[in-house]
């Protein structure tokens, strides 16, 4: 393996070897203030007004999270448009950005502050460990479709990057107390600090609670063995400062455990704890040569889970993961004239993980990844972006394998794979008031390293014994994404408001399934068969409309909705266990047609009321009754939740809130598995 | 919603070749003209002692386009409206003592007399003159200037 520190000690000498005296990062704040709008870098990796970037996004703000009043991420992202939230448990839900969302969504890149937090052992985001508390969010970046070369493999379908308070240039301090339904009890705080010219932002909180019950279907499974009680404990260091007049050095740690009751995408449950703990350096120099980044960080997952399958006399299989990604990235981003800004990047990676729930092995992989983006402002009406993005991945792996596997460590260490990314995006503004947008970018989703070969799950006959293995395949390709995009947006000045009307097309090859079909690699000793293939293509088009604007002073309101229809290739993805043509990965059967959000808020004086509104269409899933016991389709029906807030600041310091989710049914059924309930939560805020 | 001096003010943030600290800003406007006086009056009004921006502190003293010519000091100058032919005289002594120039007036910046112009409406949009910036020594924040037109 090679050291990830060698690119970084290289650059860090160029940075201190001379170079104007500059700025280094953005200072999103007072950005924000000046331009009258959001700015990012997540677009391009350029600093872009969001109204100006050539690709489909959209940013939550810190006022527009607190008002939610939601709990967790899934809550507040479900409320914008082309984002799709299936719920599994109190503490689980998967996010899904057009379509394909499956439990363990793998589509979809999940980062805080560019670290990624999505865990690629399985392929997923869990959100309830993610190192964040809400209240130390400047902002929420949902980035709609591909966007690989800036990101890499699994910004496929979309990107959500979370941007907290900037510790040398942001004052926050916050503590705050929550108790509401389902025994759920929570507290937290954030607070900055300033020492000798750096800034440190120390951030922890806690909550635990009960999961759902769902008594009326205990005869289905749904109430699961080793069901966990939901909770975490997270702990977030942040510090920055400068070391230099134009080098600013900034250092991450963060430690999180949490449990949860997530749904596999073969929709039986897993009950799930983890130890996450993350460390990241970055250096920044504004330079002669332009802006210099260098960071490096490594997430250290431990993970176990209990998959609620049974099979002869083994109710419930243990997984055991120790993952390890290690990432080393450099970068450089300068103008030449004003009209030209293009940005050169490295890329190292190293990931592996152990083999569970038989032990021995070891897979891994290194990726090398060079991009380059040219952003060319042809006039002050024009702009053209290009992004490209090569990754070049060796997988390998290490220790035993199972006897009559028939894939040998030498077919992991011979296996690579390069792919190629590209984003390109069209800005033209019309007026001063319309702009249109056309982009196309292409993402890649790698198969995870479950997939790869970490998994090796036995079946066992009634009697113990071992009569076959499911385990993964180093000859998986990566799902290919192609997204092309059309989008209008206009400022009703007059109103006060503004709206967007986007559509799209997207083209999915060698989509990631499982192996419903049973199919085996080998019948001797025992059977054997791939846990997951790639089983297909499907193709996706849909529109969406959003808009957001203010009635007067106290009132503003929030609307979007968003239409998709899918077509997968192969009809019979998954439905060989079930009759009546739903499978596991019928992606066009349990994607939802139309989804709608309606909100508005008040605020006057000590007071602030939002109520929030959502519908989403009936889809086709299947239950899951326990693995080998049988799987039934399910119909999820049309349904609509309410959310809202009624908060009131007793002091400039001390606020009280009333918030709730799913106000309107006491159980309902959005999702396999069990019923969501409702929620309420009091919550006191206190800011200093 | 900030007034566009002030807006204005917290894009000399961005200006790294400013000192930090107090500075001057010379409101140059022509007594004769009606629209300057006018700017002039509103801006000195809305300012008041002082307009702070990050570690600065832009303090707004009026100067006739006359007295700009023969008064030193100034770090930093605003441009009001309506200056005609008077704005090729103000730029030279902005180019000569190496002020910054900021302006409401996106012409003037287009036309390389001043090297920052500011327009608040429909959204903020700001335009920077390279040459003009050039020409008065000013060098701006790295990521500020990817953010802005630079003509």
């Amino acid at each position: 393996m090679r050291s990830p520190f060698l690119p970084i000690a290289f650059l860090l000498t160029a940075l201190l070897s001379g170079g104007a005296a500059l700025a280094q990062t953005i200072d999103y704040g007072e950005l924000e203030a000046l331009f009258g709008e959001k700015v990012t870098t997540s677009a391009t990796g350029k600093p872009q007004k969001e109204s100006e970037v050539p690709i489909d996004m959209e940013i939550i703000s810190a006022d527009d999270i607190r008002r939610t009043g939601a709990t967790d991420l899934p809550d507040i992202l479900a409320n914008y448009a082309g984002v799709n939230i299936k719920r599994s448990s109190l503490g689980s839900a998967d996010i899904g950005i057009r379509g394909y969302n499956t439990g363990l969504n793998a589509r979809l890149l999940v980062l805080v502050n560019g670290r990624q937090v999505y865990l690629d052992q399985f392929g997923y985001t869990q959100w309830n460990a993610l190192p964040v508390q809400l209240s130390e969010i400047r902002q929420i970046e949902i980035v709609r479709g591909p966007n690989s070369a800036l990101f890499g493999f699994n910004a496929a379908s979309g990107v959500i990057n979370i941007i907290t308070y900037d510790p040398m240039r942001d004052d926050v301090g916050i503590a705050e107390i929550r108790g509401g339904t389902q025994a759920y009890k929570e507290g937290g705080a954030v607070a900055t600090v300033r020492q000798d010219g750096f800034g440190f932002r120390l951030s922890g909180g806690g909550d635990s609670a009960r999961d759902f019950h769902d008594d009326a279907r205990l005869t289905q499974r749904n109430e699961f063995q080793n069901k966990v009680s939901p909770d975490s404990g997270k702990i977030n260091l942040d510090m920055r400062g400068k070391i230099l007049p134009n080098v600013e050095l900034g250092l991450e740690a963060s430690a999180v455990n949490s449990a949860e009751n997530n749904l596999v995408p073969q929709n039986y449950y897993s009950a799930v704890t983890e130890r996450i703990r993350s460390i990241k350096g970055n250096v920044a120099a504004s330079t002669d040569f332009g802006i210099l980044s260098a960071d490096i960080y490594t997430n250290l997952l431990d993970e176990r889970s209990f998959l609620d399958i049974t099979s002869g006399n083994n109710p419930a299989i243990r997984l055991d993961y120790r993952q390890q990604v290690t990432v080393a990235q450099l970068s450089d981003l300068f103008q030449i004239g004003g009209a030209h800004s293009f940005r050169l990047s490295g890329e190292y990676r190293r990931n592996d993980v152990n083999t569970s729930p038989l032990p021995g092995g070891n897979v891994g992989y290194d990726v090398f990844a060079g991009g380059g983006m040219w952003d060319w402002r042809i006039s002050k009406s024009f702009s053209l972006t290009n992004a490209v993005r090569a990754d070049h991945l060796m997988l390998d792996r290490s220790g035993t394998t199972i006897a009559g596997l028939g894939i040998t460590n030498d077919d992991y260490n011979r296996r690579a794979i390069t792919a190629f990314t590209y984003n390109s995006g069209a800005v033209y503004k019309v007026s001063a008031a319309d702009t249109v947008t056309l982009t196309a970018g292409r993402g890649m989703q790698l198969p995870s390293l479950l997939g790869f070969g970490a998994l090796l799950l036995p079946a066992f006959n009634t009697s113990g014994a071992v009569v076959g293995v499911q385990t993964g395949l180093p000859s998986l390709q990566p799902v290919r994404v192609d997204n092309y995009e059309l989008a209008f947006a206009h400022d009703f000045t007059e109103l006060d408001a503004n709206a967007k009307l986007a559509a799209f097309y997207q083209i999915n090859r060698n989509m990631l399934t499982g192996n419903p079909a049973g199919v085996a690699l080998a019948t001797t000793p025992y059977v054997i068969q791939a846990a997951f293939l790639n089983n297909a293509n499907s193709h996706a088009m849909g529109l969406e409309l959003s808009g957001a604007g203010k009635l007067s002073s106290s009132w503003h309101w929030q609307a979007n909705s968003s239409f998709i229809l899918l077509d997968d290739s192969n009809e019979n993805m998954g439905t060989a266990p079930i009759p009546g043509r739903v499978g596991i990965y019928s992606f066009d059967q349990s994607t939802p047609f139309a989804t709608v959000s309606l909100g508005f808020g008040y605020a006057a004086g000590p007071w602030e009321a939002d109520l929030r509104g959502r519908f989403t269409s009936g889809y086709r899933t299947f239950r899951n009754t326990g693995y080998g016991q049988g799987l039934q389709v399910q119909g999820i029906d049309n349904h609509v939740v309410l959310g809202g807030r009624v908060a009131y600041a007793v002091t400039d310091a001390l606020t009280l809130a009333a918030s709730g989710e799913q106000l309107n049914a006491n159980r309902e059924t959005l999702n396999t598995g069990l019923r969501s309930e409702r929620r309420a939560y009091l919550t006191a805020t206190l800011r200093y | 919603m900030p007034s566009g001096i002030q807006m204005l003010c917290r894009a000399f943030g961005f200006v790294e070749s400013l000192p930090q600290g107090e500075l001057k800003l010379a409101v140059v406007y022509d007594p004769a003209v009606e629209e300057s006086a006018k700017d002039a009056a509103a801006l000195r009004d809305a300012v008041g002692r002082g307009i702070r921006s990050g570690g600065r502190i832009f303090v707004p003293i009026l100067v006739t386009v006359s007295e700009f010519e023969t008064v030193q000091g100034f770090e930093v100058c605003f441009l009001t409206s309506g200056l005609g032919a008077a704005v090729a005289k103000v730029s030279a002594v902005v180019r000569t003592q190496k002020i910054l120039c900021g302006t409401f007036d996106v012409a003037q910046v287009e036309a390389g007399y001043c090297a920052l112009g500011i327009r608040t409406a429909p959204k903020v949009e700001i335009m920077v003159n390279r040459a003009s910036a050039d020409a008065t020594g000013v060098t701006f924040d790295a990521a500020f200037k990817m953010l802005i037109t630079q003509l």
